[in-house]
């Protein structure tokens, strides 16, 4: 202990005690933290070497505080995280899910331009004219991507609230409504995040995520639909006044635009469920 | 030397064996730690100060760990437990911070 003019350090007794000496917990643990014992142990032994059997036992002291860190530290690395790597798990088998969906997709896309081909070398009238029926409804059914003017409608959630940090977010049926609408503005086709719509598919919410095409969505969410003048026709419907309502009482981003080039891809899914021989 | 030789076979047999610690040893662990952690830097800071005692250290080791896990215990049984294990930790760590401070007084004259 160095420094032997602390309040602490003063001698036991006599003129320099302080009254609250007894009691004065604080100060023994700031100014003395060291144990008083090493002073004194070092001052009965005045100089000598250490003993063999004492060095022994300090090693023992010291493997044992090792392997109490070790043991603690490994625990808390078993214990803490468990929740965490759950979540890290559930995550990466969600990435791992979508990814096994896409390359299925992708391989659903090449079969189709196979029957395609096939198709095509089918030949008689009754088969040319069942092709030329099909391209009709191709449009239609999502069964091709469409190019062409149309509007684009984005939806975002609120901005969180400043007390309670959430905010209104946009659910399942606000995108419905406003895809019923372009469909009733005549719109040809409507994508949502670039999932083409069919007369089949699904928007719903599963917990607090959109699913389009049992596709979860992230917001904003682009809907974006080919058509003449969609953007008058839209204005004109319920959806419309939906979307007014949606910007003004909940504060949801609800904005539409007009755009002069829109690709909007072929539909993943093409289920073929009846079927007759001519 | 030998301390740190002492220390690293310590953390390699915790690593290696890792003991199983019994679940009613299990609140006592992070003192146990604490107490630990107080132990070496004080007898760190014997050290440097040249009056390091093999005795003192190993005792001051035994004894308080003994002494922090009481506390803890009484707690535990009067319904405290949480509280006194705090207050353990706070002591201990003011004392740890203390001897860090004079380790690093002593090692960078700052």
């Amino acid at each position: 202990m160095s420094g032997g003019e602390r309040p602490g350090d003063r001698p036991r007794g006599g003129a320099g005690r302080r009254p609250d000496a007894s009691m004065s917990l604080i100060t023994e643990l700031v100014q003395r933290p060291l144990d008083p014992g090493y002073a004194e142990a070092a001052r009965r032994r005045g100089g000598a070497a250490r003993p063999a059997a004492g060095r022994a036992a300090t090693l023992l002291a010291l493997a044992l505080v090792g392997a109490v860190l070790a043991v603690a530290a490994v625990r808390a690395d078993e214990r803490a995280p468990a929740a965490d790597r759950g979540r890290q798990e559930l995550l990466a088998r969600v990435e791992a899910g979508t990814a096994r969906a896409d390359e299925l997709a992708g391989r659903a896309a090449q079969l189709r331009a196979g029957n395609a081909r096939l198709q095509e070398r089918l030949g008689g009238a009754a088969a040319s004219a069942a092709a030329a029926r099909a391209d009709e409804l191709a449009v239609a059914a999502g069964a091709v991507a469409v190019t062409g003017p149309g509007v684009r409608v984005v939806l975002s959630d609120a901005p969180p609230d400043a007390t309670t940090g959430t905010g209104e977010r946009v659910v399942d049926r606000d995108l419905q409504v406003v895809v019923n609408g372009l469909w009733l503005a005549g719109a040809e086709a409507v994508a949502v995040d670039g999932v083409r719509l069919t007369s089949l598919s699904s928007i719903r919410a599963a917990g607090e995520a959109v699913l389009v095409d049992y596709r979860p969505l992230t917001p904003p969410y682009a809907v974006e639909a080919v058509g003449g003048d969609l953007q008058t026709g839209l204005a004109t419907t319920v959806a419309g006044r939906y979307l007014q309502a949606l910007r003004d009482n909940y504060g949801l981003g609800a904005e539409v635009e007009a755009v002069d080039e829109l690709l909007l891809p072929a539909a993943g899914r093409l289920d073929l469920r009846v079927a007759s021989a001519p | 030397m030998i301390a740190a030789v002492g220390l690293l076979v310590g953390v390699v047999a915790g690593v290696l064996l890792q003991p199983e610690v019994p679940l009613w040893l299990q609140p006592y662990l992070p003192i146990a730690v604490v107490a630990a952690l107080d132990a070496v830097f004080g007898g760190l800071r014997a050290v440097l100060d040249g009056i390091f005692d093999d005795r003192v250290f190993v005792v001051s080791f035994v004894a308080n760990t003994v002494v922090a896990a009481l506390i803890v215990y009484l707690g535990d049984q009067l319904g405290v437990g949480s509280q006194l294990s705090t207050g353990v930790v706070v002591v201990l760590g003011v004392r740890i911070f203390s001897n860090a401070a004079a380790i690093r007084r002593h090692l960078l004259k700052a």
